[in-house]
């Protein structure tokens, strides 16, 4: 109890130090955040210093930090001048999609991954394991937007399997049967979940191979020889199950990468999700959205990062919470 | 040479020439040269040696745990219960291992998996050979932690290993292999790794447990004072072999072999009023380097030119004793002691 | 872990296991060879990375003997460009890397040899860095400033990746702060810069260097990243990333303009991987590698 305390007390540190930064960046963008919005000339002057007034830009930096503090805190990212509506609304609705398309990316890149990882481990030094070994190194320098690109090549273009981009086809009608819209959202899920997961199995099941190859020699693994457990049993249980948690740190600490990826892949499959709303709004200059979108994702890491740490403690009981920070640093 | 031996006709355990190798950089080695002795039912063995002499290595032989790139050479025979350990098929073996014949570590902080606890580990030997339910064999867990001198079993046996003390996990060592009664018991260093306070406690706790089950023991020891307390017969290993073999009065009254007068001699003792600590002149030579001939050679007092040359048998003494060394044939020679001349420090 | 001990590190040694590791010289040949073309290419090459040749009949030629990776949307040399967009990659990263490591040798010494509460509040703010994803901070900090010239973005790159190795450098400082050479240099009378200098930076040095090998394959990628969106390095100066992105519209019809980029980067980064991990190898033989 007292180190999920402790955890959700850094966690909000973290947030806070961030939200701190972000209003630094605001600041320091040189000139009107409503620059792009002076271009419509349906702004009178009048309406201008309206808008100054409501977000406190006319108040001393210590006002407008404490305003910014509060609006953060009930929620309130601002207005997003690209997309014409509050910044926490454009996010409310894209965060679904990054969440979904990362979601299932985690989940069957790390469960490939631990299975590549522990076969390698089994069979060491074997064909199996110098090929997967082999694939898995290129996999770790593969940018993220360029394998895009090649999977969106080979999926959609040359093989016309696959959608050319987006979460769902646009033109199905309304009334269309409930599997056949299912089944449209998976087919434009795979290419770009297919993208993820060949860059997130390759780390890990580097890291899971290691780790195993590591617990391998361990002397709990004698002791349950000795005990008379059958040889796959002890490779479970002792091995196994002990080289987990290294990957577990993994998983934590790549959220932040993660969500950075996210941005470039969303790009090439136009999926409409947090990272494309960030991109775009760059290009629009829309800063509020862009800062919602750091704020957003440090958030989501922060909470990911706390979810991966409860985790790791329950799998490995040594892990007190000091260790857990420990365990970040040497990575 | 096949060297008869004055046991009871039935033991328990029976090593016979058990030799093994490994394989390393700079060759083959063979840290373990043919070692045989016997433990009969109900009796305790102490395999003692300094570090390097093959003792552990030798324990590790019974259950057939040594590994690449070691190997247990062929023309080696482990005869448990009059079968062979080391010809017999995997799932016998298996279910020996644990049940019939279990092993306690030295190091239970390493030897313990961390993220399993204690009862669940002394939990898996039960569900491992017995059709026992997950319940039953916690309850048998939680038992035998009492037996074994811990309070509050029900709560230990939740706590994990890093939760624990060291003698403490050390007694869940000896509470995973006393949980299913085997007949012997193999104990490498139990208790080494503790306070010599904490010592005596689990030496005490394995002889009362042994002596209730009437299991046999062999227990792996550089520490006379444990032979002393807990043995009935001794075997004295050095470089691979076993140079010496008595009953512990006798051994202690009387040793025959150089190195175990040597080992005795450098036994601090309360109440001598010596100011040195006398020692064996010398290390210990590492299994690629042992001298050829007798190994103890270069550092023994009695030493001439045949040590040198002929490598001695083990002879049978009578009583239950034998040694490896000239001076049986020729014991004029014990008088004759000199300073070591060429023996580096 | 045993005391770490007051040592000059062992480059003669390090240098040895490094030339005797096959994978290491590979790489470092590799990375070498990459270097002297992107230098002396542009030097070399029949055709200039911004020279439009002929805007419509040469727009989009297939790899041949004239053009050997083709030529792009604007008749511009393919390998010609990406000749001169390798220098500016590989030039931009190992710049960045280096501001970075300053930096973040820099915050991690002091945060080591600060106070408790000093401490404390330095290494928040390094969790609080690693906590934002990098590629989202970047963007935030571009979206103000419509073309950024290179010297700037090279400093924004760094000021978003200084944190790992604050962290590596507060963590092995840490370790040592204690030790006892550190002390009896202390009870000499030794400040604590001179401590700091001589006697925490070799150690410091070794996976410090593993770190930045590593890091300058993130930043190529990154940088590529974000010129292919086309916020990074700007036309007409050519960077693998713009390169991609400028063949991304006809991906279907004229890949080459964007495959080989692509392969250049893997290759780098590939190069450099397999390089910090024989750094890694040659720092502390015998030692099972962490990732």
């Amino acid at each position: 109890m007292h180190a999920l305390i402790q955890r959700l007390w850094h966690g909000l540190v973290v947030v806070a130090i961030v939200a701190t930064a972000t209003f630094v960046l605001v600041r320091l963008a040189p000139g009107d955040p409503f620059a792009a919005a002076l271009e419509n000339a349906r702004l009178t002057p009048a309406i201008r210093a309206q808008w100054r007034a409501a977000y406190g830009l006319d108040g001393s930096v210590g006002t407008q930090y404490l305003h910014w503090i509060s609006s953060l805190a009930r929620g309130d990212l601002g207005f997003s001048t690209s997309t014409n509506q509050p910044v926490s609304r454009a996010i409310a609705q894209a965060l679904p999609n990054t969440m979904l398309l990362m979601g299932t990316s985690v989940v069957i890149a790390f469960v490939l991954g631990t299975m590549l990882g522990a076969l390698q481990a089994s069979r060491r030094g074997g064909v199996a394991d110098r090929g997967i070994g082999f694939v898995t190194l290129i996999g770790t320098a593969l940018p993220d937007f360029w394998l895009a690109l090649v999977v969106l090549l080979a999926g959609a273009s040359w093989w016309r399997l696959f959608p050319v981009g987006g979460v769902a086809d646009l033109l199905l009608p309304i009334g269309a049967p409930w599997h056949t819209v299912l089944l449209d959202h998976l087919r434009h899920l795979v290419l770009p979940v297919c993208t993820l997961v060949t860059l997130l199995v390759a780390p890990v099941a580097r890291l899971q191979r290691i780790a195993l190859l590591d617990r391998l020699g361990a002397e709990w693994i004698r002791t349950a020889t000795a005990k008379g457990v059958a040889p796959r049993a002890v490779f479970r249980r002792h091995a196994w199950r002990t080289a987990l948690g290294p990957v577990v740190t993994l998983a934590g600490l790549a959220l932040p990468a993660l969500f950075g990826g996210a941005v470039f892949i969303e790009h090439v499959f136009a999926w409409p999700g947090m990272g494309q709303l960030a991109a775009s709004a760059v290009a629009a200059r829309d800063y509020h959205l862009v800062v919602g979108c750091v704020l957003v994702g440090t958030v989501m890491v922060v909470a990911g990062s706390m979810l991966a740490d409860t985790l790791l403690e329950r799998l490995d009981p040594r892990v007190a919470h000091d260790e857990i920070m420990a365990a970040r640093s040497a990575a | 040479m096949t060297e008869t031996r004055t046991h009871p006709n039935d033991p328990l355990l029976s090593l016979r020439d058990v030799r093994v190798t490994f394989r390393t950089a700079d060759g083959l080695i063979t840290p373990v040269d043919g070692v045989s002795f016997d433990i009969a039912r109900g009796e305790t063995l102490a395999l003692v040696g300094e570090s390097g002499c093959g003792k552990s290595l030798t324990a590790l032989t019974i259950l057939r745990l040594i590994e690449a790139p070691g190997r247990i050479e062929p023309g080696s025979r482990i005869l448990f219960d009059r079968r062979d350990l080391l010809t017999v098929p995997d799932a016998e073996l298996r279910s020996i291992r644990g049940r019939k014949a279990a092993m306690i570590f030295q190091e239970p902080m390493t030897a313990l998996n961390p993220v399993y606890s204690a009862g669940e580990q002394i939990a898996e030997v039960v569900r491992t050979h017995t059709k026992a339910s997950r319940s039953e064999a916690w309850t048998q867990a939680v038992a035998m932690l009492g037996a074994v001198g811990i309070p509050s079993p029900e709560i230990r046996a939740k706590q994990y290993p890093h939760q624990l003390s060291g003698g403490m996990r050390q007694r869940v060592m000896i509470a995973m292999a006393l949980v299913l009664n085997p007949s012997l018991l193999i104990a490498d260093e139990p208790t080494t790794a503790l306070d010599v306070t904490i010592q005596a406690q689990l030496l005490d706790l394995l002889r009362e447990a042994q002596q209730a089950r009437g299991a046999s023991m062999l227990l792996i020891t550089h520490d006379l004072g444990v032979v002393a307390e807990s043995a009935q017969r001794v075997a004295v290993m050095y470089a691979g072999q076993i140079v010496e073999e008595a009953p512990v009065v006798a051994l202690f009254a009387a040793p025959q072999h150089p190195y175990t007068e040597g080992l005795m001699a450098a036994m601090p003792r309360a109440g001598s009023r010596r100011e040195r600590l006398t020692t064996i002149p010398g290390t210990v030579p590492p299994p690629g380097a042992w001298p050829a001939a007798c190994r103890f050679a270069d550092r023994c007092r009695y030493a001439w030119s045949r040590c040198t040359t002929e490598a001695p048998p083990l002879h049978q003494l009578g009583d239950g004793r034998s040694s490896r060394c000239h001076l049986v044939d020729e014991p004029a020679r014990r008088v004759a002691a000199h300073d070591m001349v060429g023996v580096t420090a | 872990m045993s005391e770490p001990r007051a040592q000059r590190q062992d480059w003669g040694g390090i240098m040895q296991r490094l030339r005797a590791d096959p994978r290491s010289v590979l790489a470092a040949s590799v990375l070498l060879g990459l270097a002297i073309v992107v230098v002396v290419g542009p030097m070399l090459l029949p055709h200039a990375a911004y020279e439009q040749l002929d805007i419509t009949n040469l727009v989009h030629v297939r790899p041949g003997r004239e053009h050997l990776l083709g030529t792009d949307a604007y008749s511009r040399d393919v390998l010609a460009r990406v000749v001169s967009g390798g220098r500016v990659s590989l030039l931009f990263a190992t710049s960045a890397v280096l501001v970075q490591t300053v930096i973040g040798i820099g915050w991690g010494l002091s945060a080591g040899l600060a106070g408790r509460r000093t401490e404390t509040v330095m290494m928040r703010c390094v969790d609080a860095g690693m906590s934002v994803p990098r590629a989202l901070l970047l963007l935030a900090m571009l979206a103000g400033v419509p073309q950024v010239p290179l010297w700037l973005l090279v400093l924004m790159m760094a000021c978003t990746g200084w944190f790992v190795i604050a962290r590596l450098v507060h963590g092995e400082v840490r370790a040592i702060r204690s030790a006892e050479f550190v002390l009896a240099a202390r009870a000499l009378g030794a400040s604590r810069r001179r401590i700091a200098l001589r006697h925490l930076m070799p150690h410091v040095l070794g996976p410090v260097l593993v770190s930045s090998t590593l890091a300058v394959g993130q930043i190529i990628v990154l940088e590529a990243g974000l010129s292919w969106l086309g916020i990074g390095v700007q036309a007409p100066r050519a960077s693998w990333g713009n390169i991609i992105g400028d063949g991304t519209e006809f991906i279907s019809s004229a890949p080459w303009v964007s495959i080989a980029p692509g392969i250049c980067l893997v290759t780098v980064v590939l190069a450099l991987s397999a390089l910090g991990d024989g750094l890694r190898d040659a720092l502390a033989p015998g030692q099972l590698p962490r990732t």
